[in-house]
């Protein structure tokens, strides 16, 4: 464990210093993340502000809906974008092939190698702004108790949308083609967490729930932060499991692309 | 037992047929058929430690695909392989911190990253004792003449200078074996002369083990006491570069200068004119015939000038023997 926070402070500096290398970009990135967040966060903001209430939920409180699946994607996807998009480039390339002759897991290397995308500092920050403006206007009162109810939710939801991320580059290595199923999986379906789950038919319920549980991205924990009603006849510990649910879909889609590996070390590419 | 043995190693890849056109495309979609190409044929050798062997063969020969079974980046299908008693693709990261892997046209480098960096990183990678780590930089550095270039972005580095890094960090955990696919690949002469150079001293000085392959002869020449060919996947030859030449060479050609005009050709048993110019001939001689008899044969018929015996160069050797 010693080693690996020093491997990982070793790549880190490393990311840190690649960034750094065009300033400029660097910098015109972030603005530009602003600029094109702080749109969508005006268009959601002016559409919440002008309906009033939806499955129960008024327009502040989808709002913080946004605000916590938006800062857990910066979380996540700064970690895990680059390597999730690079994948199937670098197994078209064979540097991937470099991986497999490290002395560490190759899912670590790749990571730690893809590098820290610094430039999901301009979401995280756009979703603070969305988060404090959306909370101050509900019910939600801070205390020590929420708060750090609130920060391991959204440790939580990084974990999931990070697992989405993991998984959807899994399919690199059976085919390194574009692979619309997993960008379906990886994008679109996330668009249903932009609204309470409790305004869809029971199916999609019983789906974001159960199968692919990105209900526990946002709804459930904000449910609880703001005391709303779950899908009928759902156990009622379930806003409280975020984190754990996290950590186990984290841990799969990491099994889930050691079983790719498997298939690309016995097929090559 | 032998330092790396590699016993009947066997590898299969499946390739899925490509029909023309869009109904193929389409067809392709829901049923798939695949042509089986054994790309690595029951291959067996076996190496000693300190052993410097040149691994060649055409393109598609199955060159890189053994290497990638014997780095631990793909499994067999059949047969085995294995280095210093670990098998590579079952126990593969104690198989990495032994070995030193270049994959010739892919860097490893940070491109926007000065050497100094990626250096820094493998030594927390494969936890290099510090004074190891600097010995090993300050050593390989100096071999393979990177001082000047150690503080540039990699991007702003030549295509030599990027092979020298890649080796040089291939080295500084201080591997057993060193593997290098196509090391010299699209290289300048100079470079190449450095790299070779620094192959055999880093042979010569830690006793590494190393297995390269290339197309380039001169590498083999140079740097390999020993040659390994395969064509199709299957090995041809093994054995010293005597013995190769030995076992394939066809004899040798022989220049003759002339003062004046060139006299007439004439077709004979075992001399054959491979190339004519204003004033000279290359005549190849075949058949086991000494190049004492070839030259009394020459001057006698023809009366040259001058008279040059060239030895078979390994690459023409090399190109015959893949047909």
């Amino acid at each position: 464990m010693k080693d690996f926070w020093k491997l990982f402070s070793s790549f880190f500096r490393v990311a840190l210093r690649r960034e750094m290398a065009y300033r400029g970009t660097f910098l015109a990135g972030i603005i530009g993340q602003w600029i094109g967040y702080g749109g969508t966060f005006l268009g959601i903001y002016i559409m919440v502000s002008s309906f009033r209430v939806l499955g129960g939920w008024n327009g502040m409180e989808v709002l913080a809906l946004y605000g916590i699946s938006l800062m857990s994607y910066a979380i996540g996807a700064s970690f895990f974008f680059n390597f999730s998009h690079g994948l199937a480039g670098r197994i078209r390339s064979g540097e991937f092939d470099a991986s497999l002759t490290k002395p560490i897991h190759p899912f670590l290397h790749e990571v730690f190698s893809a590098g820290y995308n610094v430039g999901y500092i301009s979401h995280f920050t756009v979703s603070l702004v969305i988060l404090v403006i959306a909370l101050s206007h509900t019910s939600y009162t801070p205390t020590i108790w929420s708060v750090l109810f609130l920060l391991s939710a959204v440790l939580g939801a990084s974990l999931i949308q990070a697992a989405t991320l993991i998984a959807s580059s899994t399919m690199s290595f059976f085919s390194v083609g574009s692979n619309p199923i997993a960008d379906f999986l990886a994008y679109d379906i996330k668009e249903f967490t932009n609204y309470p789950i409790t305004v869809f038919p029971k199916g999609i319920q019983f789906v974001l729930t159960f199968l692919l549980p990105f209900a526990f991205m946002n709804f459930y924990p904000a449910a609880a932060l703001l005391g709303k009603a779950i899908p009928e006849g759902y156990p009622a510990v379930l806003p409280y499991l975020s984190p754990l649910v996290g950590a186990l879909v984290f841990a799969l889609s990491i099994l889930l692309w050691n079983w790719g590996l498997k298939h690309y070390k016995s097929t090559g590419s | 037992m032998s330092f790396i043995e590699v016993t009947n190693l066997c590898k299969d890849y499946r390739i899925a047929k490509q029909e023309k056109g869009i109904t193929g495309a389409v067809k392709s979609l829901f049923h798939r058929e695949y042509t089986v190409k054994e790309a690595v044929k029951d291959v067996s050798f076996s190496l000693e430690k300190g052993e410097v062997v040149g691994y060649i063969g055409p393109n598609g020969a199955g060159k890189s695909t053994t290497i990638k079974m014997l780095s631990g980046v793909l499994l067999p299908t059949s047969g085995m392989a294995k280095v210093g008693d670990i098998i590579p693709y079952e126990n593969r990261k104690e198989n990495a911190k032994r070995i030193g892997v270049v994959f010739g046209q892919r860097s490893q480098l940070y491109w926007d990253l000065p050497i100094s960096d990626t250096f820094d990183l493998y030594e927390s990678l494969y936890s290099v004792p510090k004074e190891r780590f600097r010995r090993n930089c300050d050593f390989f550095t100096e071999l393979l003449d990177m001082k000047d270039f150690l503080h540039q972005p990699v991007r702003q580095l030549s295509l030599g200078q990027k092979m020298k890094a890649n080796i040089a960090i291939a080295l500084l955990h201080d591997p057993e074996v060193l593997y290098l696919d196509e090391p010299t690949i699209g290289l300048d002469v100079t470079s190449k002369k450095v790299l070779r150079d620094a192959l055999k001293s880093i042979n010569a000085q830690r006793k590494t083990t190393i297995i390269l392959t290339t197309h380039d002869m001169d590498d083999i020449e140079a740097v390999c006491q020993r040659l390994i060919m395969i064509d199709q996947g299957q090995k041809l030859f093994d054995g010293t570069l005597e013995d190769f030449r030995l076992t394939y060479n066809d004899g040798f050609t022989v220049k003759l200068e002339f003062e004046t005009t060139l006299p007439t050709w004439q077709e004979f048993e075992n001399y054959r004119l491979l190339e004519q110019a204003e004033h000279h001939w290359v005549v190849k001689v075949t058949g086991g015939i000494s190049s004492k008899d070839a030259m009394i044969e020459l001057i006698r018929k023809y009366d040259p000038i001058n008279l040059y015996v060239q030895e078979e160069r390994i690459e023409d050797i090399v190109r015959r023997a893949y047909g």
